[in-house]
């Protein structure tokens, strides 16, 4: 069922989602087994009393409309896959709903499994000794396409992602890069309106996930009008094509919104960085009293002005919040004969906000 | 689900599992040396100590061939599934929206039909070179043969199920097997046991295995008929047995499927 941008249901909705691990007490936890085993311990865990919890989804709500690029961001640990893998019925939540096009995760799996694909970021699923096409045959038999119609797909997805003349190699010649198309082959095999790509350029050279990005947004998302979500710690990949991002750290969705929503969250400070030149600026008089016009100008916080090493130049840092009067600064600068040289301004990247707002929650 | 749809994935996955194999020249050879190997070797202690077998009318080489042929044609049924089972595949298979039953039937038909196409010349082996009698009903043993593959299969789905769950071990088909091997009468007629122990045969009963072996050397050594009540009444019980454990087997499955779920582990070793 392929909706579009106009829906009212969203793709994805998402409501008081909560997942709780139960650990064993022999120390199997989230990032592991504890090294520290004892007798006792052991004999407790192989009778299946379980002692401890983990929270890896802590009621998490949000909507993802359709035809949209959501991006899911957090460090590790925070429980993105988690909420990959419950999206994608492989785990089952404890508390609140899923919904993919309007169907229920947990009650209506098969139904949901038509919606939505995902390639996940561990275990690829192919058969090492397995050629591409084949293994992309063997996928396209389990989703019920036949046969003509599996070869036309395979042939225009291997294109598609520039594996035309790979698919007769066997699946372990295949380079990461190669291999990571090759899941993208997987996942497009389907009709499912809804992908998930965990983590999908890891592993891949800078041009080939430029190309995927690209294939991403201009092909999968512009012209098929699927909804997309990726989980990615790539800050300049979630900028460049995500439409709404959601921040997750420890369980909790600690942000979400646009990445200029997202960017903002920081604080609306701009940094101003010039290099400038010019008489006034070595005048013990007025280059202070310049120094006091720009800070009394609207939206400037901090002006400094500093040796920069050169003999005819000196640093000037203008710090503002973000309606800064640029003009007003400029023609102060340019009435004291001051040649600017070099300029920079600076904003809050996406990547600040993500450090801002994942130290908020407590460790 | 469409009958067809659901034939052209089982189709897929035994496929895929003989393209597999067939990639692997040295273990084809393997694979055949060792059925051959195997069977020749039983069959030099069988004609070392050859005597009658009064049960089903036949001679040890002919009892103990039939016992090897079951136990190398059928019983790999579970051993398949558990080969198969790995867990990223798994997730990645279970992502396309395949039914379970689907899937198990699929991951354990290559092994069924390899195991079944390996009987023949082990077959020929005991018939031509030990001197193994066959008397078969056709549509005895035809029924025999399905109704043991039923059990083996639900075997094989408790067994996953589990496996699912514990990752490593299977404590029900390590039980099985075991009590399968000691006291099922693959090598031995199960009365020979109550020589040691006095009516310990009877506890033999309890075994699928021992059904299997029962019904499938009643139709190959005895000429076994449906017609004849002792024969009909053997059949139902391995009819009793298959009935029981593939809605058991198919529970078991599942549950371990949505066990792995809920405890977010179907991905892990």
């Amino acid at each position: 069922m392929r909706m579009t941008k106009g829906d009212r249901t969203p793709a994805i909705k998402v409501s008081n989602l909560t997942k709780i691990y139960r650990t064993n007490a022999v120390g199997r936890s989230a990032s592991g087994l504890s090294t520290s085993l004892n007798f006792k311990k052991f004999l407790i865990s192989l009778f299946g009393k379980r002692t401890n919890f983990f929270t890896a989804l802590d009621n998490i709500s949000f909507e993802v409309p359709h035809g949209s690029i959501f991006g899911l961001l957090g460090p590790n640990g925070a429980g993105k896959t988690t909420l990959v893998k419950i999206l994608s019925t492989l785990v089952l939540a404890d508390g609140g709903k899923v919904f993919v096009n309007g169907f229920d995760v947990e009650k209506r799996p098969y139904r949901v499994l038509k919606e939505l694909q995902t390639v996940l970021s561990e275990g690829f699923g192919f058969e090492r000794r397995l050629t591409g096409r084949q293994n992309l045959e063997f996928y396209a038999s389990l989703y019920g396409l036949g046969r003509d119609a599996a070869q036309r797909r395979i042939d225009s997805l291997l294109e598609l992602v520039g594996l035309p003349d790979k698919g007769h190699l066997a699946y372990q010649r295949y380079s990461t890069g190669m291999a990571r198309r090759l899941l993208v082959c997987r996942a497009l095999l389907s009709e499912a309106s809804v992908l998930i790509f965990d983590e999908p350029t890891s592993g891949m050279d800078p041009r080939t996930a430029l190309d995927f990005r690209h294939m991403m947004l201009e092909r999968l998302s512009k012209k098929e009008g699927r909804t997309i979500v990726i989980t990615t710690h790539n800050m300049y990949e979630a900028q460049q094509v995500c439409d709404l991002i959601g921040v997750l750290d420890r369980g909790k969705l600690v942000a979400i919104g646009t990445p200029d929503e997202i960017r903002r969250m920081v604080g609306e400070k701009v940094v101003l960085s010039l290099t400038v030149g010019g008489s006034s600026i070595f005048n013990e008089t007025r280059a202070p009293l310049l120094v006091k016009e720009v800070t009394k100008v609207h939206g400037v916080v901090n002006v400094s002005l500093t040796e920069n090493g050169s003999s005819d130049s000196r640093a000037m840092q203008i710090e503002g919040v973000k309606d800064l009067d640029y003009s007003k600064i400029f023609s102060l600068l340019l009435n004291e004969h001051v040649k600017i040289r070099f300029i920079e301004s600076t904003q809050p990247s996406l990547e600040d906000a993500f450090m801002y707002l994942t130290k908020k929650v407590k460790r | 689900m469409s009958l067809t749809g659901e034939a052209r994935k089982i189709v897929a996955l035994a496929r895929r599992d003989m393209f597999q194999w067939l990639s692997y020249k040295s273990q084809m050879f393997t694979t055949l040396a060792t059925a051959v190997l195997g069977i020749a070797s039983w069959g030099f202690i069988a004609t070392f100590r050859n005597v009658p077998i009064p049960e089903y009318n036949t001679d040890y080489v002919s009892f103990l061939m039939v016992g090897i042929l079951v136990s190398s044609g059928i019983l790999p049924l579970s051993r398949g599934l558990q080969r198969r089972l790995n867990p990223w595949t798994l997730e990645t298979i279970l992502m396309t929206g395949v039914k379970p039953i689907t899937f198990v039937v699929g991951i354990v038909s290559f092994t069924y039909l390899l195991a079944i196409a390996l009987m023949i010349p082990q077959l020929a082996l005991g018939v031509y070179i030990f001197g193994a009698v066959l008397n078969m009903n056709l549509f005895s043993l035809i029924l025999a043969i399905a109704i043991s593959s039923i059990i083996i299969f639900s075997l094989a789905m408790i067994s996953t199920g589990i496996r699912i769950v514990t990752k490593v071990s299977d404590p029900v088909s390590w039980a099985l097997s075991t009590g399968g091997s000691l006291f099922a009468g693959m090598l031995f007629p199960i009365s020979h046991l109550d020589s040691f122990i006095p009516g310990i045969s009877t506890f033999s009963w309890i075994l699928p295995h021992t059904w299997i072996f029962h019904i499938v050397r009643l139709s190959a050594l005895s000429r076994g008929s449906l017609l004849d009540p002792q024969v009909a009444l053997s059949f139902l019980g391995a009819s009793v047995f298959a009935i029981i454990m593939f809605p058991i087997g198919l529970y078991t499955f599942k549950w371990g499927i949505r066990r792995a779920k809920r405890d977010g582990t179907l991905g892990w070793y």
